[in-house]
């Protein structure tokens, strides 16, 4: 994991800021960009897959919350609020333009724990054991890693935030669930779909056994 | 044997299951040679996703990041200062630093932009200086008498503002003639082009704004290369004011007085409700105040109708910040539209729209893909395109294309 997971601003603090920028103090508004700008480009990529359209992405959450600042509601934090932003502009059509390709949807043969094909005449059972775990760059993970890639290309918009959330900013299942305006279940649940679109279909073992 | 659940070994990964809970799954791992197969799966593809979108451009990154956040709203605050006063909104009109934007939106560029937006604020500062300093000088009124002595002679006061009503009106009639305007012109120097646009604009089905978008350069044909790729921003284009009023030019095409002003695309082309550079921070109030009368796609179906909208979002964004890439996710929400929209009129506008926003994506940033994109969206619109001078403007559009 690179980087640093989101930190927010201590409360006291951000509310004064985004008082301040309210009535259109500049300066406690980029004040709070660089708080958060980090964390919002980290989940631009992970939502774009790609590192210019997260910059654009990214730019055009800030500067549109600029020009909305004054609607921010007094019980948000600035940052699921920016991110609110953020999504609202990327789930719009052009999402499609800037997603990352689905590079594969056909049926995938499975593979293994580390990667190695499985047969498909067999019902998946292994043909030969893999003989040691494949180390990285292998054959048996490059294809895992292409798959799990293809594969995260494929999810619904907000599961592919729920999951980002998870493993990049490495957020409690509460705080994912605050962050996206979800109900804890309603948050574990599309966690647990995500990953288990991309085991199915980075491995063809099924989702669920 | 009933096996786990992706959600109980995604529970289980990141720790969240407790007690019993836990300990359940992990006697069943040990046991269960698919399930603990699909676990360790799970963790693997864990790691691939942390260290495939973990990314950290560094810390210059984020400084130009922040440097342009505050510029550009900077641009927004002082563009909304500007719209306070009358004077200074029509320097903003005169004023607005496309080139400046599209330049600073590409990557290789950004370093300089903030350079540039210092160039082009300085300008600005100049202009807007001067018009603040008209805007403050005190305004022609009608003379109104001390409160004293109006109140001693409201009656005569009222007559007064009555027939200064009364002759303002009457002017404004007599000014809209025919003839009048006729007489007018040779002596105000208008040529024929410009009699023309003021004829047109002084027709009743037309509004002054529309007219002045109307006039839009004639490129000329056979040109390899866009007159001026950096000023995509300040060609005419549907959702933004026109950068200039004047007609001085002699390439401004005349506009074909045969052309229905009040067809759907005319009235489309309307912009004094749709300047990019509001809207682009605001896409829900956009949509709001593309409700009007003017809308043309007001009477499209829900179906067609987000799209569209989501496409005009789009165009806004390009507009405010001209990039190709935004144009062609533009056009490419257009195309979108298109395809929810059966042979219902509006898809005629959607063309056009469609068109353009190809041909300005080609324009920004010219490449044989984006020339081929925009000549067949230019071709296929033309199979559509009602006379008019939308019609002459994509024709010209195409030959410098090379179509």
């Amino acid at each position: 994991m690179q980087g640093v997971s989101l930190v927010y601003l201590e409360a006291g603090e951000e509310i004064e800021r985004i008082a301040a920028a309210q009535s259109g103090d500049r300066q406690a508004y980029l004040a709070l960009v660089r708080q958060y700008a980090r964390p919002l480009y980290r989940l631009a990529y992970a939502m774009c897959g790609d590192a210019d359209a997260a910059d654009l992405l990214a730019r055009d959450a800030l500067i549109c919350g600029w020009g909305e600042l004054r609607e921010i509601p007094e019980s948000l934090r600035f940052f699921p609020w920016i991110l609110g932003i953020m999504r609202r502009i990327h789930e719009t059509p052009s999402a499609v333009a800037t997603s990352p390709k689905a590079t594969e949807t056909r049926p995938i043969a499975a593979i293994d724990a580390h990667g190695a094909e499985l047969s498909p005449t067999n019902g998946g059972a292994q043909t030969e054991p893999s003989p040691t775990p494949a180390g990285e760059g292998t054959p048996g993970d490059a294809r895992l890693r292409a798959r799990t890639l293809a594969s995260f290309a494929e999810l619904r918009p907000d599961q592919r935030m729920t999951l980002s959330l998870r493993i990049l900013e490495e957020l409690p299942y509460e705080q994912m669930a605050a962050l996206l305006d979800l109900s804890l279940g309603v948050a574990t649940l599309r966690l647990s779909q995500a990953r288990g679109h991309i085991l199915s279909r980075a491995t063809g073992l099924g989702g669920d056994a | 044997m009933i096996h786990l659940t992706v959600q109980q070994l995604s529970s289980y990964l990141d720790g969240q299951l407790l007690g019993s809970a836990s300990d359940n799954v992990q006697s069943h791992l040990a046991a269960c040679r698919d399930c603990s197969t699909r676990f360790a799966l799970l963790e693997r593809i864990e790691a691939i996703l942390s260290d495939s979108l973990s990314i950290d451009p560094g810390e210059e990154f984020f400084r130009e990041l922040e440097a342009e956040v505050g510029s550009r709203i900077r641009e927004r605050g002082q563009r909304d200062k500007d719209l306070s006063t009358p004077a200074v909104s029509s320097v903003r009109l005169l004023d607005r630093p496309a080139q400046a934007r599209a330049a600073s939106a590409r990557p290789e560029n950004r370093a300089a932009s903030t350079r540039t937006d210092a160039h082009v604020d300085q300008s600005r500062a100049e202009r807007v200086a001067r018009a603040e300093r008209h805007a403050e000088a005190p305004a022609p009124r009608p003379h109104r008498p001390a409160s004293p002595k109006r109140s001693g002679s409201s009656g005569a006061w009222l007559a007064f503002v009555a027939l200064a009503v009364v002759a303002g009106s009457v002017g404004v009639v007599v000014s809209r003639t025919s003839f009048v305007s006729a007489w007018i012109a040779p002596h105000l120097g208008l040529g024929p082009e410009e009699r023309n646009l003021a004829a047109r604009a002084l027709s009743p089905p037309a509004t002054p704004e529309t007219t002045a978008t109307e006039a839009p350069s004639v490129e000329s044909p056979g040109d390899p290369t866009p007159p001026d790729a950096g000023n995509a921003g300040h060609e005419w284009n549907p959702w933004e004011p026109p950068a200039s009023h004047s007609s001085t030019n002699d390439d401004e095409m005349v506009p074909d007085a045969a052309a229905d002003p009040s067809d759907d695309q005319a009235a489309m082309l309307e912009p004094s409700t749709m300047r990019g550079d509001e809207v682009i921070a605001t896409p829900d109030s956009s949509r709001k105040s593309r409700a009007t009368s003017s809308d043309p796609f007001r009477a499209l179906g829900t179906e067609s109708l987000g799209p569209v909208r989501a496409a005009q979002q789009l165009s806004d964004m390009a507009n405010a910040d001209p990039t190709a890439a935004r144009f062609e996710t533009a056009a490419d929400g257009w195309e979108r539209a298109l395809d929810t929209m059966g042979g219902v009129p509006e898809q005629v506008s959607v063309r056009q729209l469609l068109a353009d926003a190809r041909y300005r994506a080609w324009q920004t940033e010219p490449t044989r893909a984006r020339a081929e994109a925009a000549k067949s969206a230019i071709k296929t619109y033309l199979l559509f395109a009602p006379s008019g001078w939308e019609r002459e403007q994509a024709k010209t559009r195409l030959s410098k294309l090379g179509g």
